[in-house]
């Protein structure tokens, strides 16, 4: 666990993993605690990334080289503009 | 003789077609028929039959006009077409030299829209085994529209509100009018190569059927296909269908339902893991449960609790003693380094040359032995005197007796 830094994405389905893991009889009572830990934590990871999300809105720009790179949109100029 | 005038075919055949050619009525005409034989040529021209139920004739389209026309031209079509009637003059053979041709009853562009259905159909490009299932939670979502538009603007409101989580990438690209079509495919292309979005909402607001027509055109319905991130399309109006729709991965009514398509609600979210947090409670709840009882069957419950009363006595017994055994080492090594004080401190009184160092004597009889009081002595005895530097002989000359109290300060 916490080896690397997971998206939302993947703390939830690993979240579902777990849970359905653990509802099912087979697992030994110390891989139970493992998951029943695991999965708490996912919880808690899971929580403050929807708490502490904060809308982006990016434009996609085409270098001349070819890369990307992102540049924050003004939304609120664009609704002048209408 | 009458002089005779004698042409050539290339003559006949150059004046017929001057003669058609110069006919008001045969120089621009409209022509109602059902096209058959009909063959286009690498060129790109053209080349069929118009025909009624009693008349056909032969007719021709230059691939300069067939590469105007929105859709393409079917053996068995019924066609209203404008052109020329002219001689092919290798052939001797009169034609119908067509500049347009529109379909009699319905619209160019719906039956473009016909046939591109029908072929990419055909192909399977609207195959629901190509379809690949949206993200559910995605960390970013890509806008494939005008940055002016009502369409961005709408996709990213639902997704401020709905899963402010989601990262939005504005691609802009024109969505009606010349040069449409290639700039939503430069954009589909250039937000696959950056690999940044999980998912692609490719869309724009409602407008008549030219307005949406980029969105049937069949290099975007290829791009579509082509597209390694998933695709949602969002044209128009819930009532608008175009071939981007059938390609696209998932079709959204609209571009605010493309949004929540492509989004989970956070809220919803929420409640989902907190559900989840909900169950691991419950499940390791009944695990332990179910441990413990099994454990107690094991045991058998009067042991087991005869068992844990006595380990909590035994616990109880245990701290007890232990207290007790620690205060006693303690009190045993007090007592012992008490004892060894008070020993080395009586030791050190009672060794005789200490006492002899202070000034004192000791009194030894004739015999060597010590004499401890003036009783041992009679008159005349001989005693050695031992000080703490050296011996000295003395004989008794009187004795007399003190009590015993003076002999315990020593």
């Amino acid at each position: 666990m916490a080896k690397k830094k997971k998206t939302y994405e993947e703390a939830a389905e690993r979240l579902e993993e777990i849970v359905e893991k653990l509802e099912n009889s087979d697992v030994s009572l110390e891989e139970s605690i493992n998951l029943y830990k695991e999965g708490m934590e996912l919880t808690l990871l899971c929580r403050q990334k929807l708490d502490a999300a904060r809308q982006e809105v990016d434009e996609l720009k085409k270098n001349f080289d070819g890369s990307f790179s992102l540049k924050p949109f003004n939304t609120d100029l664009e609704e002048e503009e209408q | 003789m009458i002089d005779r005038k004698i042409y050539s075919v290339s003559q006949i055949n150059r004046y017929i077609r001057g003669l058609l050619e110069m006919d008001v009525i045969l120089n621009s005409i409209w022509v109602r028929g059902e096209i058959s034989n009909l063959k286009v040529h690498t060129s790109g021209h053209i080349y069929f039959t118009l025909k009624d139920s009693s008349s056909a004739i032969s007719a021709i389209m230059f691939a300069s006009y067939a590469d105007l026309m929105p859709y393409e031209l079917e053996n068995g079509m019924d066609v209203i077409v404008c052109g020329y009637v002219s001689l092919y003059e290798k052939t001797g053979k009169y034609q119908l030299y067509v500049q347009i041709a529109e379909p009699a009853g319905a619209g160019e562009l719906s039956v473009a829209f016909e046939q591109l259905k029908r072929k990419l159909q055909e192909e399977g490009l609207f195959d629901e085994d190509y379809k690949r299932p949206i993200a559910k939670h995605p960390q970013a979502v890509a806008v494939i529209t005008s940055p002016t538009g009502a369409a961005v603007r709408d996709v990213i409101n639902i997704l401020k509100r709905r899963a402010p989580n989601v990262k939005v990438i504005v691609c802009p690209a024109l969505v009606q009018g010349e040069g449409a079509a290639d700039s939503i495919v430069s954009a589909l292309s250039d937000i696959n190569e950056s690999g940044l979005a999980d998912t692609i909402i490719l869309g724009r607001g409602g407008g008549s059927m030219e307005d949406l027509w980029p969105f049937n055109e069949e290099k975007v319905a290829r791009a579509i296909f082509a597209s390694e991130i998933p695709v949602i399309s969002a044209v128009g109006h819930e009532t608008d269908f175009t071939i981007a729709d059938f390609v696209a991965d998932l079709r959204a009514p609209t571009p605010s339902a493309a949004a929540e398509l492509a989004s989970a609600d956070c809220m919803e979210e929420k409640r989902n893991i907190l559900n989840n947090a909900e169950r691991l409670n419950l499940s390791i709840d009944s695990k332990l449960k179910y441990e413990n009882e099994r454990i107690k069957s094991y045991f058998g419950i009067r042991v087991l609790r005869r068992l844990e009363e006595r380990t909590a006595n035994l616990e109880i017994l245990n701290d007890r003693l232990f207290i007790q055994l620690n205060n006693s080492i303690d009190a045993q090594v007090k007592n012992a380094f008490n004892r060894y004080n008070l020993m080395s401190e009586k030791l050190g009184l009672l060794s005789p040359l200490n006492v002899l160092k202070r000034g004192y004597a000791a009194v030894f009889d004739k015999n060597g032995s010590t004499v401890m009081g003036s009783e041992n002595l009679q008159d005349r005895d001989l005693i050695r005197i031992k000080f703490y530097t050296g011996d000295v002989w003395a004989e008794v000359k009187k004795r007399d007796y003190n009590n015993g109290e003076k002999e315990e300060n020593l």
